[in-house]
């Protein structure tokens, strides 16, 4: 279980995260929705280690992680896919599930990308194609593949439905879906409101930096009012 | 055979010497650390050699091992400063590093001899013994080139940001590729300077930056075959071209010029390009998945990728 407390990011002088707390817990997809600028991925970067926070608490399963590296934590189960599909294009597809198996032995890396396999049976017909050229869709597979070969308990999710069409964002969602289905906290980031809550158990609503509403999905999807106030009637694919 | 080897001793002795000075480049290149480090710990292990050879008293392989490990020691250091600088400020750094080793090379006195430099450190060094050193430093290479680790490496070349994501240790592996760099340029500067016997500032300034680049360029970046490849191109090349007598400079910078527009990974890279449109022709592309595969029309696949890697803020090479 991921917990959030209190955090604070800054740019210099400008506060970019002021007191965000969420949480997210296995098998469940936590959102954090908001506007461009609202602090989402910020938080996210700062919750990963990528980026050092000012003040707050990240705790992963009870224990405090704010400050650690990033290579530690993935060893302590925590993994970011990042947004824009980030993939290694010239690598095959195998190769690049390799990649991310670097917190595993040699000897279970090949147990691991066999259970990829079977959880994305497209990237198995793909295995020896460069990563290039996959699809959009297929890319976004590939980095989230690759994010479970590191076998995560908590998984953080950037704007996973970035730049892909509109049909292959629900075939994405689903996937994000599965992926909390086998026991894995997901706190996913995404502007993409409407695909995104059709599979989110819970939401956060971000804005200027500060958490404006927590609830259920269930709960934001009825309060189409509150999703428009805060993120404007595209976010809900009106 | 031997009598061969015996007319082209000295041109195989510069290849081998070459080849590790371009080495010393190549490692941190590979890496996406656009470092040429490398070069300036050339001078300081070929004066430390010397030094130590010649006002110390010191056997040749001492005199060897001290000036390796202490351009090592200096060139970690550096790499302490300077890790966090990416691209052509990291590039301008460590080329001022290799400026400032020929200026206290010029201005140490007795010392280091001053512009004069330093006379008579012959040591025990023969062909056969660069060999072996060469071949230690290539074998270590090819190491890092391979499996898990070499695949540890072409992450951090290519998306270094997400290969901190993947969870590995950028900063660490950015830091020993100095130290590395460091070793093999310190190395290839004691053995050059005991092998000659002499070593002036004006052997270990600006121009050793251009020969290094100049092999990578040819030969390549992604491996320490592109080096071999380029340090024997730019070696022998000299002595091919000797029949056209004081033409040969305007040929030789003709070649290095075309290289660099054509060649971007260099020869190697061209071969393994080639190889590597070679397996796409014969391998068959699987049909796509109905529904999840096919690509909508508005995500253009990415163009035929080269498996050469290119330094991600290498963008001069």
């Amino acid at each position: 279980m991921l917990e959030v407390e209190d955090l604070y990011v800054s740019y210099g002088a400008v506060n970019a995260v002021r007191g965000v707390s969420m949480s997210a817990s296995a098998g469940r997809i936590t959102l954090v929705l908001g506007s461009n600028g609202a602090g989402k991925t910020t938080t996210l970067r700062a919750v990963s280690g990528l980026l050092k926070a000012k003040s707050g608490s990240v705790r992963l399963n009870g224990k405090e992680v704010l400050g650690h590296s990033v290579h530690r934590l993935v060893r302590q189960g925590m993994v970011m896919v990042p947004e824009g599909r980030r993939i290694f294009p010239s690598l095959t597809v195998e190769e690049n599930l390799r990649m991310g198996a670097y917190s595993v032995s040699r000897a279970d890396a090949h147990q691991v990308v066999t259970g990829i396999y079977e959880k994305f049976p497209i990237l198995l017909e793909r295995k020896a194609m460069p990563g290039g050229l996959l699809s959009g869709g297929e890319q976004q597979m590939l980095a989230f593949g690759r994010a479970m070969m590191s076998q995560p308990e908590v998984v953080l999710l950037d704007e996973p439905s970035m730049g892909l069409a509109p049909g292959m964002v629900d075939r994405v969602m689903t996937r994000v879906r599965e992926i909390a289905d086998t026991g894995i906290a997901v706190l996913m980031v995404e502007q993409n409101a409407d695909a995104a809550l059709a599979v989110a158990d819970d939401v956060v609503l971000v804005q200027r930096g500060e958490v404006v509403w927590t609830g259920t999905a269930a709960e934001a999807q009825a309060d189409t009012a509150l999703v428009h106030t805060f993120l404007g009637e595209a976010a809900l694919g009106a | 055979m031997i009598d061969w080897y015996t007319a082209n001793s000295v041109v195989i002795q510069a290849t081998m010497t070459t080849l590790l000075l371009a080495l010393s480049i190549q490692l941190p290149l590979r890496m996406g650390v656009f470092s040429f480090a490398g070069v300036g710990c050339f001078g300081i292990g070929g004066y430390t050699a010397a030094i130590a050879f010649t006002k110390f008293g010191m056997g040749t392989w001492t005199a060897v091992a001290f000036g390796t490990v202490l351009a090592g020691v200096l060139c970690y250091l550096l790499g302490l400063l300077v890790h966090k600088l990416t691209g052509l400020y990291l590039g301008m750094a460590t080329i001022a590093f290799a400026l400032i080793v020929s200026v206290v090379a010029t201005n140490g006195g007795s010392l280091t001899g001053g512009a004069s430099g330093l006379f008579g450190a012959l040591g025990g060094i023969t062909n056969l013994h660069v060999f072996l050193l060469l071949a230690v430093v290539i074998i270590g290479l090819a190491i890092s080139e391979a499996g898990r680790f070499g695949r540890k490496i072409d992450t951090v070349r290519e998306d270094p940001e997400l290969a901190v994501a993947l969870g590995i240790n950028v900063t660490r592996y950015r830091k020993l590729t100095f130290l590395a760099s460091g070793l093999i340029g310190g190395l290839a500067g004691a053995v050059t300077t005991l092998l000659r016997s002499t070593i002036t500032p004006a052997e270990v300034n600006f121009h050793l930056v251009v020969v290094a680049l100049t092999v990578i360029i040819i030969g390549g970046s992604s491996s320490w075959l592109g080096a071999f490849i380029g340090a024997v191109f730019i070696t022998w090349l000299p002595t091919v071209l000797s029949f056209v007598a004081e033409w040969e400079p305007i040929i030789y910078g003709f070649v290095v010029a075309l290289a660099a527009i054509f060649l971007p990974g260099g020869i190697l890279g061209l071969v393994k390009d080639l190889r590597h449109r070679r397996g796409a022709r014969r391998g068959s592309t699987p049909p796509p998945e109905e529904g999840a595969a096919a690509p909508p029309d508005d995500e253009p696949h990415a163009p035929e990728p080269s498996r050469t890697p290119v330094p991600s803020q290498g963008g001069a090479l």
